[in-house]
């Protein structure tokens, strides 16, 4: 187990000079240029970027003020377009740092477990760029307070609540309208002292705050700011907080519906390991609640003898998985459950879940799947690749042993699969798909030979072979295994012998059509990889 | 785009300088906390912060090589969020490494002295075996991928890597840092 004083020796090697740690790099991490930065990306930096310096608002400003330069608001002698979705202020003289306009807004909504809500906002600066009608440019601003501010100075604001349960996860927990960007977000306490601040700076809006809603905010209440821009063109810019309160608890219970559906994540599990298979509740019905917390609405019965499996639910070890809920609902849970695999012996069973009553006509919600017994793995040497596995054939190259009888060291040689062409349409054959790492198991390689249909060499080498490298095929794969045995004193030598193992190896890969005409008897027919 | 054209859209506060880093960098700043969090969510989180800091950390810092510097960072951030996890499943070939670093190298606070040694040490190395050490511990390659990497069986890699905790050790030991 690693302690502090682990860490504290990998702290030390971090100061180590630059140009080692370069060196050390991997080709494929030294500066290899990626994937083209994503244009939404770009533009959330750019908000990032120009909401904390504003020097993009200054050099527009200056661009566009050719005659008089910026108009402030409560001076301004032309029409003004005040930022959207604002309150007009009574006083045009408070409009600034003295009174920080709420309003009702509809760019940023909230779900949570118990519904939808739509955050307060709160100014914080804004720009609008206009024209009057002799083609000059004029720029109001505004300034506000902001969430804290507003807070500071005003000791409390009215906010909407938002409930949000550790065990639910939602499928998307922020919607914001488009050319609106979430740059960073701020949790307090009740008493506002901030907790957190984190920034976005190449995430999304719902991947940025759904890490931030499920990552940090622990169970209690919270607020919580979203710190927004928003930008038309050049003509207008603003940033505002939008604000709520965060009720989060550790788990939530809801009303049960119906026309509910069970699903696990396969159909087959392996007796003799405690694997959790995933249940997940899914509603058909728009915005319904889920039922989570009742093990005993589960039942597992094996449908070969009707006797009931072991089911415990509650307190999975296991990370939750989530099935995508139906289109129409926005709020989704699942539920964790997994069999006790001592109880539940090999068989085909039904998990059924009685916490909701059907309707009429219609039976509880129920998922048929197969406990099957684990194959065994062979013992000696084989190939593994993803699921399959192939113990190729073995051949003989040479062996050193002590003789007894003569008091020597005896040697033999064979001839490995030197002939292999004579036999190879009855090598064992591996298929796998590309991109699966192929291991050797149960022993060292000491060299390995690939050929292809034609027995030409495509490769030969110490290295272990890669499936991306060798597609479709067949290929005739050989490689060395060494062993080395007894020291025998009397001939100050060890035993020892070297066996080649032989196997076919067929990659399934992305069909363009043009496969169709092969000839080859072991072609698979795959979906493109991603 | 060169390093020294990066540093200097960071000096001018131009946002192209964090979208250069992503483009040059973002995915070996990935890799190495993968490495460490084998998590995305966690991984994109830390390489997140790693461009933050990188922005308020230049100016005025200029380094001399991004590379290194990012991956410090990214490698920082992504060890301190693997200390606060409360994680079932451990990562066990980084805890597996970390035992054995902790093995040659004292648990001492920061040495100005220690860290000059262990600097010394290894540019003295053989170039394989420094790349080999730093490639462990540092980037946190496994065994195999290095000796892919290499051209080298996964045994003459682990015993490289053996031999050169062992002389480390006996280095430190003799300069006065015993483990």
């Amino acid at each position: 187990m690693t302690n502090e004083k682990c860490f504290a020796a990998y702290a030390l090697l971090g100061n180590v000079a630059d140009d080692m740690i370069v060196d050390a790099l991997l080709p494929e991490d030294q500066g290899v240029a990626a994937t083209p930065v994503k244009k939404e990306r770009s533009r959330r930096l750019s908000a990032f970027f120009e909401s904390g310096w504003g020097v993009a608002i200054v050099c527009a400003l200056v661009a566009v003020s050719v005659m008089g330069g910026i108009i402030w608001a409560g001076n301004r002698s032309g029409p003004v377009t005040p930022p959207a979705g604002t309150v007009e202020p009574e006083n045009e003289e408070n409009t600034i740092e003295t009174n920080t306009p709420l309003s009702e807004q509809s760019e940023v909504v909230v779900y949570g477990v118990d519904g939808a809500c739509y955050p307060t906002r709160f100014l914080c600066n804004s720009t609008d760029l206009t024209e009057d009608e002799n083609g000059l440019g004029h720029g109001v601003t505004a300034d506000g307070l902001g969430f804290e501010g507003h807070m500071n100075q005003y000791g409390g604001a009215d906010l909407p609540t938002v409930v949000f349960a550790k065990d639910v996860e939602i499928v998307d927990y922020v919607d914001v309208a488009e050319n609106y960007t979430i740059t960073q977000i701020s949790m307090y306490d009740m008493n506002m002292v901030e907790q957190v601040t984190k920034t976005a700076m190449t995430l999304d809006n719902e991947t940025f705050a759904a890490r931030f809603i499920e990552r940090w905010l622990s169970v209690g209440k919270w607020y919580v700011s979203f710190r927004v821009t928003h930008r038309e063109g050049d003509a207008h810019h603003c940033e505002c907080d939008y604000a709520f309160i965060a009720d989060v608890r550790q788990t939530f219970d809801a009303i049960v519906t119906r026309n509910c559906a069970v699903k696990t994540d396969k159909d087959r599990y392996e007796w003799g390991s405690p694997y959790c298979f995933i249940a997940t509740l899914t509603s058909t019905v728009e915005g319904a609640y889920l039922q989570v917390d009742d093990p005993d609405a589960w039942s597992l019965v094996n449908l070969d003898t009707g006797e009931r499996g072991g089911v415990t639910g509650n307190d999975s070890p296991y990370d939750t998985l989530i099935a995508p809920a139906s289109p129409a609902s926005y709020a989704r849970s699942s539920y964790p459950l997994y069999f006790d695999w001592k109880t539940t012996p090999p068989g085909r069973y039904r998990l059924t879940y009685t916490g909701t009553e059907p309707a009429e006509g219609e039976a509880y919600p129920y998922y048929d799947f197969e406990i099957c017994a684990p194959e065994a793995t062979p013992e000696g040497i084989y190939v593994q690749g993803g699921d399959s596995y192939v113990i190729p054939k073995e051949a003989m190259l040479w062996v050193e042993f002590w003789d007894e009888t003569t008091g020597t060291m005896l040697s033999g040689d064979g001839p490995g699969h030197s002939n292999i062409q004579a036999y190879a349409s009855e090598l064992p054959v591996l298929t796998v798909r590309e991109g699966l790492d192929l291991d050797v198991m149960n022993a060292e390689i000491d060299y390995c030979v690939v050929y292809d249909v034609n027995f030409e060499m495509l490769y030969e080498g110490k290295e272990w072979i890669n499936t991306i490298d060798y597609v479709i095929g067949p290929f005739y794969v050989v490689f060395t295994v060494r062993t080395q045995g007894d020291y025998i004193e009397e001939a100050n030598a060890y035993e020892g012998s070297a066996h080649e193992y032989a196997f076919c190896l067929i990659v399934s890969g992305y069909c363009d059509g043009s496969c169709a005409e092969t000839e080859l008897p072991y072609f698979v027919e795959t979906t493109p990889t991603e | 785009m060169t390093d020294q054209e990066i540093i200097a859209l960071y000096f001018a506060r131009d946002e192209q300088a964090i979208v250069e880093t992503d483009r040059q960098y973002g995915q070996a700043c990935m890799r190495t906390a993968m490495r460490i969090l084998d998590s995305r969510p966690d991984a994109e989180e830390c390489v997140n912060d790693t461009y933050l800091k990188a922005w308020n950390s230049i100016p005025p810092e200029r380094p001399n090589v991004l590379a290194a510097f990012l991956c410090r960072i990214t490698r920082n951030l992504s060890i301190t969020r693997y200390r606060t996890l409360h994680r079932i499943k451990r990562n066990k070939d980084l805890e597996r490494s970390l035992t054995e670093l902790s093995e040659c190298i004292p648990a001492k606070e920061e040495d100005g002295t220690l860290r000059y040694l262990i600097d010394s040490f290894l540019r003295s190395a053989d170039e394989l075996d420094r790349r080999l050490f730093l490639g462990r511990y540092f980037h946190n390659y496994t065994v195999r991928r290095m000796a892919r990497a290499y051209g080298l069986t996964e045994n003459a890699v682990s015993l490289r890597l053996f031999k050169m905790r062992e002389r480390l050790r006996a280095y430190l030991e003799k300069e006065g840092y015993s483990v």
